[in-house]
C-alpha cells in the first residue's frame, strides 16, 4: 500500500518535473532544434544609420579595420539617393543561371568605370576618377584620381595601377590584345596607341597623336575601363616579366604557363567567371565575393569595407550588406522565384512580354512591383540578309535594294505586333530611338507600311518578275528564289513566331523561305563563317550608344558580332584597311569615311552632324529590314516592396548593352526595410 | 561461376576504351566549340569583345589537334584528373562531387518508392487479372508511363503553387533558406523534396508494374504452378516461391541500369524543380560545349552502365541456375 502510494506520488512529481522541463524546452525552442519557425537570418534589414555599417563599426572596435575616415578617400564620391536616405543592412536576393551568366554580375555589382554614364542627363560624369578634362585640341585627356582611395584589401589605388594595367598588361605582347581602337590616334584600330603619362600619384594623362572622339564614352564603360584599373600591387607577382620566377606559382595554380597563371588570378574581365572565383583579387566595387563562385547553390557578394562612396550625410555606402545570387539552371525556375517573392530586384532572364502577365498578376501575393525598362535596342527583331553570300545568285538578289524594299512592304507589321507582342509594339525599321539624340525619321519609318501592290512592283523591279507554275518568283538563274531564314534559339522566343509569320507574309508575294531555329553557338559559328542566308536578331545600338556602336547602320565590324552579318565582306574590307574582303560601293565607303571622322572628332555637336549624314546614307542604302519596336514596358523588372531607391522605378529604367542596368542607377544607394 | 565472372571482367577493358573514344568524339561532333558559346553569350548582350576571345582561345588550347586533346584528357583520367570545366573554371571531379550526394539521395528515395509500390501492385495485378483493381492500376500505370516527366513536374508545381500556396522549387522555402538546421527546416525540406521524388518515381513505377504483371502472367499459366498447388502449398507461399521468383528475371537483368540513373536520372525533374543535382550540370555542359565536363560526365555514366550490367549479369547468374550452368 505504502509502496503503491509512494510510487503514485513519485509519478506525479515526475510528471510535474517533466512538464516543467517540457515548458522550458518549448520556451527555449525559438532558437532550438525543435523549433518549426525559421531561425532569424543574420543581418536583418532596417538597422540604424551611422557613418558606417554596424558590422564594420564592430570590426573597427575589434581592431581589425582602420576607422571609416581612414578607409574613405579624402574626397569620397557623394551619391544622392534617388528618393530617401537609406539605412544599413539587408541582403538583395536575385538569381543567376550559371557560370555563363556573368553579365548579370557585371550589371549588378560590376559597373564601376573610371567615369560613369548618367542616365538622367545623358552625359558622362566622374566616378572612380574625381574629375576629367579634355584639352582644347582633343589630344590630351587628364584624369584626376581620388587621393586616399583604396582597394578592397586596404592598399592605395593610384596612378601606378593605371600605368601597370595599360603598359604592362594591355600592351604586353603576350598578355594583352593591345590598345583598343578608342585608345589609339583618331580612334582607329590602326592608329598609334595613346601614351599614358603618370603626372603625379593621383593624375594620369592620356596623350593621343590624333584626337580620339569617343574616349569619354568608353571611359564610362565598365569592361573597357577594367582593362585600365587592375590592381598592380597584387598582380605584379603573377606577371611574366615583373614577377620573377613563376615556376612554383604556375604549378601551384595548376596553370599551363605564366600567361594562364596571370589570367587565372586577374581574370580577363568582369564578365569572366574567374573574376568572381578569385577572392584574393582586390576590387573597387561596392560588394566583393566572400567565397568563390561555383560552390553550392548560391553566390554571395558582401560589403567592401573600403568602398569610396558616401551618401550626402557622409555615411559610407553601400547600404545593403550583401547580394545573394541563387544559382538556378532554368529561366522558368527564375520566374517561379519571382512569383514567390524571392527576388528583391531582378531584370534579366524572364523580363519579356510573355512572362509579364503572370508576374503582374502575382504582384500582391509576392510582395513586389513590376517596373518598366527601356532596352536601347534599335529594333526588336531585325532581318539581316547576307550581302556577301558566296552563292552569286543569292548575293545579287540580296544586294538589290528593291528586293529588300519589296520584302519590307510585304510584311504586315500590325499582325506581328498583335500575334507576337500582344499589340505592344509599333512598326519600326532598324533606327535610333526617338529620345536617343540620333533619331532619324526617314530611317525609322520608311517602308513600314503594308502595301502588297507596291511590294510586288519593287520585287518585279528587282529582276524577279518571272514566276513558275506555283507562283514562286524566279531568280536571275531561272530557279525559284528560296533561302533559309534562321534565328538563334534561346535568345528570345519571339524570333520563332516572327520567322513563321514573315515566312507566310513573303509567300504571298512569291518569295519562299525555309525557317530554321539554330542552337545559338552553332548559329554564331555559322554567321562567323559567313555561311548564312538571312537571319533574325535584335537590332543593336538604339540608344545614346548608337554613335559608339552604329553596327545596324554601317557595316563596320565583321562577324562574330551577330548584328553584323548583312555585309560581312565589306566589313572585312574596312576592318583590314582594304587588305581583305571586298571593296564596298561608294555610299558605304563614304559612310566609313564619316565613321573615321566621328571617331576623330571631339566636339559633340560636330559628331552629331556627321552621325546624321551617316544615317542619311543608311536610310538610302536600307541594309537591313526592321520589323517592330516594342513599347516601353514590354521589358521590365521586379522590385520588392521592401527595396527602396530604385532610380526612376516609377517611370522607366534604361537598359543598354553599353551602359548596364541596374548598374548605372547606382545599386549602392538601394536599401531594404523590413 | 569463377570463370564466368572473370570473363565478364575481361570484357570490361576494351569496352571502356571504346567508350572513352566514343565519348570524346560525341562531344567534338557538333560544329563550333566552347568559344562559340562565349561569343554567342556576348552577342546576346550586344557586344563582342575580341580581345577577350583571343585570350580565351590561347588559354584553353582549343587550337590543338584532336588526337592531342584526346590523349591529354584520357591520360589525366588514368590518375583521376578529369580535366577542367571551361564554364565553371573548376576541376570536373570537384563539380560533380559536390552535387553527387543530393542526386544519389533523390534517385535512391525515388527508387525505393518505386519498388515499394511496384512490386505489390504488379503481383496483385497479375493474380487478380481483369479485376477492378487491376484495371484501376493499369490505367494509372499507363498514364504514368505516357505523361512526360517534365509535364508531371510542372503540373504538380502548378497545383501546389496555385491551390496550396506552396513555394515550389529549390530545396527550402525562402524563410528557411538562411535558417540554421532545426525541425522546421527538416520538415520544410521534406515538404519540398517529395515532389521530385514522386515525379522521378512515377514513370519507373508504371514500367515496373507492367513488366512484373506480364511476366508473372506467363508464369502463372505454367504447369509447375498447378503441380505446386496440387501438392497443397498455400497460395501465398506458392506465389512467392516459384512464379514471382521466375518473373524477377527481366527485372534483375535491368537492375544494373539503376547505377547510372542514380547519378543522372533526374535531369529534367531537377531543372523543373531547380535542384542542385548533377543532371542540370550535364545538360548545361552539353549546351555550352564545355567539352571536358561533358565528356567526363558521359564517360562516368557509361562506366556506371557497364558496371551495372556486370552486376545484373552476376545477379541473374545467382538467381537462375540455368544461366550459371549454361555458360560454363
Amino acid at each position: 500500500m505504502t509502496e503503491s502510494r509512494r510510487s503514485g506520488g513519485a509519478t506525479r512529481r515526475d510528471f510535474l518535473r517533466l512538464s516543467g522541463a517540457f515548458v522550458a524546452v518549448s520556451a527555449g525552442a525559438g532558437c532550438g532544434f525543435f523549433s518549426t519557425e525559421p531561425a532569424a537570418p543574420q543581418g536583418a534589414a532596417g538597422a540604424a544609420k551611422g557613418l558606417e555599417a554596424p558590422a564594420l563599426a564592430a570590426r573597427v572596435q575589434a581592431g581589425e579595420l582602420p576607422p571609416v575616415a581612414e578607409r574613405l578617400p579624402k574626397t569620397p564620391m557623394v551619391v544622392t539617393p534617388a528618393s530617401t536616405m537609406g539605412v544599413y543592412g539587408g541582403t538583395w536576393r536575385t538569381a543567376l543561371t550559371g557560370p555563363g551568366d556573368g553579365f548579370w554580375l557585371l550589371k549588378t555589382v560590376g559597373y564601376e568605370p573610371l567615369l560613369r554614364w548618367d542616365p538622367v542627363g545623358n552625359t558622362v560624369v566622374p566616378n572612380v576618377a574625381e574629375s576629367f578634362e579634355v584639352s582644347a585640341d582633343g589630344r590630351t585627356v587628364t584624369l584626376r584620381l581620388r587621393s586616399g582611395m583604396r582597394w578592397s584589401d586596404g592598399e592605395p589605388f593610384t596612378a601606378d595601377d593605371l600605368a601597370f594595367s595599360y603598359d604592362d598588361v594591355l600592351q604586353d605582347p603576350e598578355l594583352g590584345g593591345g590598345a583598343p581602337a578608342w585608345l589609339r590616334a583618331g580612334g582607329k584600330s590602326d592608329g598609334e596607341p595613346a601614351r599614358l603619362d603618370v603626372v603625379d600619384p593621383h593624375t594620369v594623362r592620356l596623350v593621343f597623336a590624333e584626337p580620339s572622339g569617343q574616349v569619354l564614352l568608353y571611359l564610362a564603360n565598365t569592361e573597357e575601363t577594367y582593362d585600365l584599373m587592375r590592381p598592380a600591387h597584387y598582380l605584379r607577382q603573377f606577371h611574366h616579366r615583373l614577377g620573377g620566377d613563376l615556376t612554383a606559382l604556375v604549378a601551384q595554380a595548376q596553370a599551363s604557363d605564366p600567361v594562364d597563371l596571370f589570367y587565372r588570378k586577374a581574370s580577363s574581365g568582369i564578365g569572366d567567371v574567374v573574376h568572381w572565383q578569385n577572392t584574393d583579387l582586390p576590387r573597387l566595387t561596392a560588394w566583393m565575393p566572400s567565397a568563390p563562385f561555383g560552390q553550392g547553390n548560391e553566390f554571395v557578394v558582401e560589403r567592401n569595407p573600403y568602398y569610396w562612396k558616401t551618401d550626402p550625410e557622409g555615411s559610407q555606402l553601400p547600404y545593403l550588406d550583401a547580394i545573394r545570387y541563387a544559382v538556378v539552371q532554368d529561366n522558368q525556375a527564375v520566374l517561379q522565384m519571382a512569383l514567390n517573392g524571392e527576388l528583391d530586384l531582378h531584370q534579366r532572364h524572364i523580363n519579356d512580354a510573355t512572362n509579364k502577365p503572370v508576374v503582374v498578376d502575382n504582384e500582391a501575393r509576392g510582395g513586389y512591383r513590376v517596373y518598366s525598362t527601356v532596352d536601347t535596342i534599335c529594333n526588336s527583331a531585325t532581318l539581316f540578309f547576307n550581302q556577301g553570300h558566296t552563292d552569286p545568285t543569292l548575293r545579287s538578289v540580296f544586294r538589290s535594294k528593291d528586293f529588300r524594299v519589296g520584302l519590307s512592304l510585304a510584311m504586315d507589321r500590325a499582325e506581328i505586333s498583335k500575334v507576337v507582342y500582344a499589340g505592344q509594339a509599333d512598326p519600326w525599321q532598324a533606327a535610333p530611338l526617338r529620345d536617343s539624340g540620333y533619331y532619324h525619321e526617314r530611317l525609322a519609318t520608311q517602308f513600314t507600311e503594308f502595301d502588297l501592290a507596291q511590294a510586288e512592283a519593287h520585287l518585279d523591279r528587282a529582276g524577279l518578275a518571272g514566276r513558275d507554275a506555283q507562283g514562286r518568283r524566279l531568280g536571275p538563274d531561272g530557279q525559284p528564289v528560296t533561302f533559309v531564314l534562321s534565328y538563334p534559339l534561346g535568345i528570345q522566343d519571339a524570333f520563332a513566331a516572327i520567322a513563321e509569320l514573315v515566312r507566310g507574309q513573303w509567300a504571298n508575294v512569291g518569295i519562299t523561305v525555309e525557317v530554321k531555329g539554330l542552337e545559338r553557338s552553332f548559329f554564331n559559328s555559322q554567321v562567323g563563317a559567313k555561311g548564312h542566308d538571312a537571319y533574325i536578331f535584335v537590332g543593336q545600338g538604339g540608344g545614346p550608344e548608337a554613335i559608339v556602336n552604329p553596327i545596324s547602320y554601317v557595316p563596320f565590324a565583321p562577324p562574330p558580332s551577330s548584328s553584323a552579318g548583312y555585309a560581312p565582306t565589306w566589313a572585312e574590307w574596312y576592318a583590314s584597311g582594304g587588305a581583305e574582303g571586298e571593296e564596298p560601293p561608294e555610299p558605304t565607303k563614304r559612310q566609313f569615311a564619316l565613321l573615321d571622322e566621328i571617331r576623330g572628332t571631339v566636339d559633340a555637336g560636330r559628331q552629331k552632324e556627321l552621325m546624321t549624314q551617316l544615317l542619311d546614307i543608311a536610310a538610302d542604302e536600307f541594309y537591313v529590314i526592321g520589323t517592330v519596336l516594342v513599347r516601353p514596358g514590354a521589358f521590365w523588372g521586379v522590385v520588392s516592396e521592401k527595396m527602396h531607391n530604385l532610380r526612376d522605378a516609377e517611370q522607366t529604367v534604361l537598359a543598354s548593352s553599353f551602359f548596364p542596368s541596374p548598374g548605372i542607377t547606382c545599386p549602392e544607394q538601394l536599401y531594404l526595410t523590413t | 561461376m569463377g570463370r564466368y565472372v572473370l570473363r565478364r571482367l575481361l570484357y570490361l577493358i576494351p569496352t571502356i576504351f571504346l567508350i572513352s573514344a566514343v565519348s570524346f568524339l560525341i562531344i567534338q561532333l557538333p560544329p563550333g566549340s566552347y568559344l562559340d558559346t562565349v561569343i554567342a553569350e556576348m552577342a546576346a548582350e550586344g557586344r563582342v569583345d575580341e580581345t577577350r576571345i583571343a585570350v580565351l582561345e590561347q588559354r584553353y588550347g582549343l587550337d590543338e589537334p584532336l588526337h592531342v586533346q584526346y590523349l591529354t584528357w584520357i591520360g589525366g583520367m588514368l590518375h583521376g584528373d578529369f580535366g577542367e570545366s571551361f564554364l565553371w573554371n573548376a576541376p570536373v571531379s570537384e563539380l560533380i562531387g559536390s552535387r553527387l550526394l543530393l542526386s544519389v539521395a533523390i534517385s535512391l528515395c525515388a527508387l525505393l518508392v518505386t519498388w515499394m509500390l511496384a512490386f505489390p501492385i504488379g503481383i496483385y495485378s497479375a493474380v487478380r487479372r481483369y479485376s477492378f483493381g487491376d484495371y484501376a492500376f493499369t490505367m494509372v500505370g499507363f498514364v504514368g508511363l505516357a505523361v512526360p516527366e517534365f509535364l508531371l513536374g510542372l503540373g504538380l508545381a502548378y497545383v501546389a503553387f496555385t491551390w496550396f500556396g506552396q513555394d515550389v522549387g529549390g530545396l527550402f522555402s525562402p524563410e528557411f533558406q538562411d535558417s540554421a538546421w532545426n525541425l522546421g527546416k527538416v520538415l520544410d525540406l521534406l515538404s519540398n523534396v517529395w515532389m521530385p521524388i514522386v515525379v522521378v518515381g512515377a514513370a519507373g513505377t508504371a514500367a515496373l508494374i507492367r513488366t512484373l504483371r506480364s511476366t508473372l502472367l506467363d508464369e502463372l499459366a505454367k504447369p509447375y504452378v498447378d503441380t505446386a498447388r496440387a501438392k497443397g502449398l498455400t497460395e501465398r507461399r506458392l506465389l512467392l516461391k516459384y512464379p514471382v521468383r521466375m518473373a524477377l528475371g527481366p527485372f534483375l537483368s535491368t537492375v544494373g541500369w539503376v547505377l547510372p540513373a542514380l547519378v543522372s536520372g533526374e535531369v529534367v525533374v531537377s531543372i523543373v524543380f531547380n535542384l542542385p543535382t548533377t543532371g542540370p550540370l550535364l545538360l548545361q555542359a552539353l549546351k555550352a560545349q564545355d567539352m571536358y565536363l561533358a565528356g567526363s560526365f558521359i564517360m562516368i555514366l557509361s562506366l556506371l552502365t557497364v558496371l551495372g550490367t556486370l552486376l545484373s549479369d552476376l545477379l541473374l547468374a545467382w538467381s537462375d541456375p540455368r544461366i550459371r550452368y549454361g555458360n560454363r
